[in-house]
């Protein structure tokens, strides 16, 4: 039942917070669902919400005789809210709902006064909807973005920081961080999956405590998730007080930092300053597989061509060798194997943790660099720039004697080509 | 073709089976896909003589079990495994048939002869964890999985996973039995009367499954577990051959059909061919390739443009997702 009994507690100190203070804390007790009724747990118990090491929110449940943490649930912001159930009259009894699953955590109130009540309900909403590392998110203004990033920047420990930039081995870093930050409902989806990994069906939106380097790794997810401009509105304003849109000035996105903004931010750290592409600034980048997009047309008359025919062949696979190269490296490209391999290699791109592999590969740094921001974009941007400066000029002029054989595929792609000429 | 990677660890592809199988050290069988059961019993006509189908489907919770569960000493003659551990289910469907199978055809081998005499006195856990255990099983299902490029949690992402599950159905001592690995035991289906082919029998129970899962849009995939044709085909020219020589002479219709065996004979070689490349490209390590084909579109200034599309249209793809 309890997921740090499975786990075990990663920091022993001070009981199940490892010695983080508790944001809020106040006496409760838990109740069960029985059909459609609720059923208080006799026990005394403490009700509390912590911020990690890792930055995540934790919402936990303690039993006050003896000492063990029941409940332990990773909160995403803008997943959940805690509201007073009103239909009972018996008792003082809240709730806590997600967005993105129906699972329900009932609690009545242990503390003797109530006057304190609705001010715990609030500061629990605001602790996990609006976790401290990011700071004045209700901030105004353009600067907003910036400010927050500073914000979140100031606010990390130096390992965290080495996390951030290190990339190997503690792939999850930048993200753990950006899951603490206003990443909408998509972070909801998030935890519900991050539980059914965790084989703890039972927690539903929230990832069961784990060890910081699983935790670590499962809000990488929202990034996959679709973008987030498209969600609907926050329906739970009045969980959420500083709710997201305070700042939209910022970005149609409402001025929240999206994955894809910090990643072009680190990126533009290794690389010349982001250009100002109005298509993506303000939503999160999309998913994109390219399995699909390698097998296209235009992609398979690129690679027949006979000087790159020649390139690839020595990375076919080892098929029948009656086939002359172009073909293969036609049926290669249109095989469903190479497309899963795209979309994996797409998959690991994105997540950030494909610098190391493609280090291996004699890319110049800034290339790489831009592979461990997992934006594909900012990669594909670095190899192109890359691949311009140098020795691909005189290949560029090869490549001029081959025009007329696909100029037509070639025509949508020219102005991209031409322009950077 | 993207589903497939989400099915099992291992495609459910009749190339990967018939490749599986031969890992394993069996002669004589192989699998081949049946794409439809419209056509009646008929649909067996190519095939026979089939040992044993599998039925893959998406795994529904809490399914009755339609008929007795076998738990009785028919154990004893019945190779009955629970499944242990999950991505090995297909494997384990394929096994848990060829164990079963009695057919002169179907020559195991060594190694799943030893298994089957090793574990045949075990309760059908124990055989579960003997036959996830079995190195040569392991090897020869790993062999099969496609190249994973990184070691990374790439799934999860993706959408909820959907649990397909492998079963087999075979014909026992004169009984049909629905071999699921995570029933209790072996599925009774009741008598296969003396001189019906069992496929009857199997028939209308496929035939019902599926409509099931049709009318539900869930995947499912049937394939067969069939005696070598090659082997059938060269047999039956060498029996041809033998007519001739005993009548002293060949008539038109004799070398036609010679002529038409040997035929198919090169169809199987064709297919066992590219079952082979197939499975070369499976495992087929495509980083190097890949990195190569994104310099060179880079070195056109085709790279970009290809993403912008891309990403249009997962773009428009995801919209669509969360409109709904």
């Amino acid at each position: 039942m309890s997921a740090t009994a499975l786990f075990g507690n990663t920091s022993g100190l001070g009981g199940s917070s490892g010695g983080n203070k508790h944001i809020v804390e106040f006496r409760a007790g838990r109740m069960t669902l029985k059909g459609r009724m609720v059923h208080p747990d006799k026990r005394k118990g403490l009700l509390y919400v912590y911020q990690g090491e890792d930055s995540l929110m934790h919402f936990c449940w303690k039993d006050r005789t003896t000492g063990e943490v029941e409940d332990d649930l990773l909160i995403f912001p803008d997943d959940c809210e805690f509201v007073r159930v009103n239909e009972c009259t018996t008792g003082r009894v809240y709730v806590l709902k997600f967005k993105s699953f129906s699972k329900k955590y009932f609690f009545w109130l242990q503390e003797p006064k109530t006057d304190k009540d609705e001010d715990y309900c609030r500061r629990i909403n605001e602790a996990l909807n609006n976790p401290p590392t990011s700071g004045g998110r209700g901030g105004s203004g353009s600067g907003g973005q910036d400010g927050e990033l500073q914000n979140l920047l100031n606010n990390m420990s130096q390992q965290q920081l080495m996390q951030l930039f290190g990339g190997v081995g503690q792939i999850g870093g930048l993200s753990s961080l950006l899951g603490t930050m206003g990443n909408n409902s998509s972070s909801g989806t998030t935890g519900s999956r991050a539980s059914g990994n965790s084989g703890s069906s039972s927690r539903g939106g929230s990832a069961p405590r784990t060890t910081s380097a699983e935790t670590a790794r499962t809000p990488a997810r929202p990034r996959y998730a679709p973008a987030p401009t498209a969600t609907p509105p926050n329906t739970a304003t009045a969980a959420a007080p500083a709710a997201p849109g305070a700042a939209a000035a910022a970005t149609a996105a409402g001025g929240q930092i999206f994955l894809s903004d910090l990643q072009r931010y680190f990126s533009g750290l290794g690389n010349a300053p982001p250009e100002g592409e109005g298509a993506v600034s303000g939503s999160a980048a999309p998913r994109v597989d390219l399995g699909a997009a390698l097998s296209a047309p235009e992609v398979v008359s690129t690679a027949s061509e006979p000087p790159n025919a020649q390139r690839l062949a020595p990375h076919l696979p080892p098929t029948s060798a009656t086939a002359a190269a172009q073909d293969d490296v036609r049926t290669t490209l249109l095989s469903p194997q190479f497309a899963q391999a795209a979309n994996q290699f797409s998959s690991a791109l994105t997540s950030g943790q494909m610098a190391p592999v493609i280090s291996q590969f004699g890319l110049p740094t800034d290339v790489t660099s831009a592979a461990n921001t997992g934006d594909m974009q900012a990669f594909f941007k670095a190899l192109e720039s890359a691949s311009g400066s140098e020795s691909s000029r005189s290949l560029e002029g090869d490549k001029k004697k081959d025009k007329p054989q696909d100029d037509k595929n070639d025509k949508k792609d020219g102005d991209a080509g031409m322009s950077l000429d | 073709m993207e589903s497939a990677g989400d099915w099992c660890l291992i495609e459910s592809d009749p190339g990967v089976f018939t490749q599986l199988i031969k890992t394993f050290g069996v002669k004589g069988v192989q699998v081949e896909e049946m794409w439809s059961m419209d056509e009646g019993e008929g649909v067996f006509d190519n095939l026979r003589p089939v040992h044993g189908l599998i039925f893959l489907f998406k795994y529904l919770q809490h399914e009755e079990p339609p008929h007795p569960v076998v738990t009785d000493n028919r154990l004893e003659t019945i190779y009955f495994a629970k499944q242990v551990i999950n991505n090995a289910c297909a494997t384990q469907a394929v096994v848990s048939l060829l164990l079963n199978c009695s057919h002169p055809d179907v020559d195991l081998g060594p190694e799943l002869t030893k298994l089957k005499e090793f574990s045949m006195s075990f309760d059908p856990r124990m055989r579960g964890l003997t036959l996830s255990n079995s190195q040569t099983i392991r090897t020869a299902h790993n062999s099969m999985s496609n190249q994973t490029l990184f070691e990374f949690d790439q799934k999860a992402p993706t959408k909820e996973e959907d649990a397909y599950h492998f079963i087999g159905y075979i014909p026992i001592n004169g009984r049909l039995y629905e071999l699921d690995g995570l029933r209790e035991g072996p599925i009774d289906h009741g008598p296969i009367s003396p001189g019906q082919d069992w496929l009857n029998v199997v028939h209308p129970i496929i035939m019902k499954r599926i409509n099931v899962y049709t009318e539900g849009e869930i995947h499912f995939n049937l394939m067969a577990l069939i005696s070598d044709r090659k082997m059938l085909y060269e047999r039956q020219i060498q029996e041809l051959m033998r007519e001739t020589q005993i009548l002293g002479m060949e008539t038109d219709d004799t070398e036609k059909e010679i002529r038409r065996l040997r035929m198919l004979i090169e169809y199987e070689d064709a297919k066992m061919l590219r079952y082979q490349q197939e499975m070369a490209r499976r495992r087929h390590n495509y980083l190097p390739f890949i990195i190569t084909l994104l310099k060179i579109l880079a070195e056109e200034k085709k790279l970009l443009p290809l993403y912008e599309k891309a990403k249009e249209r997962a773009l428009k793809k995801g919209q669509k997702k969360v409109r709904v």
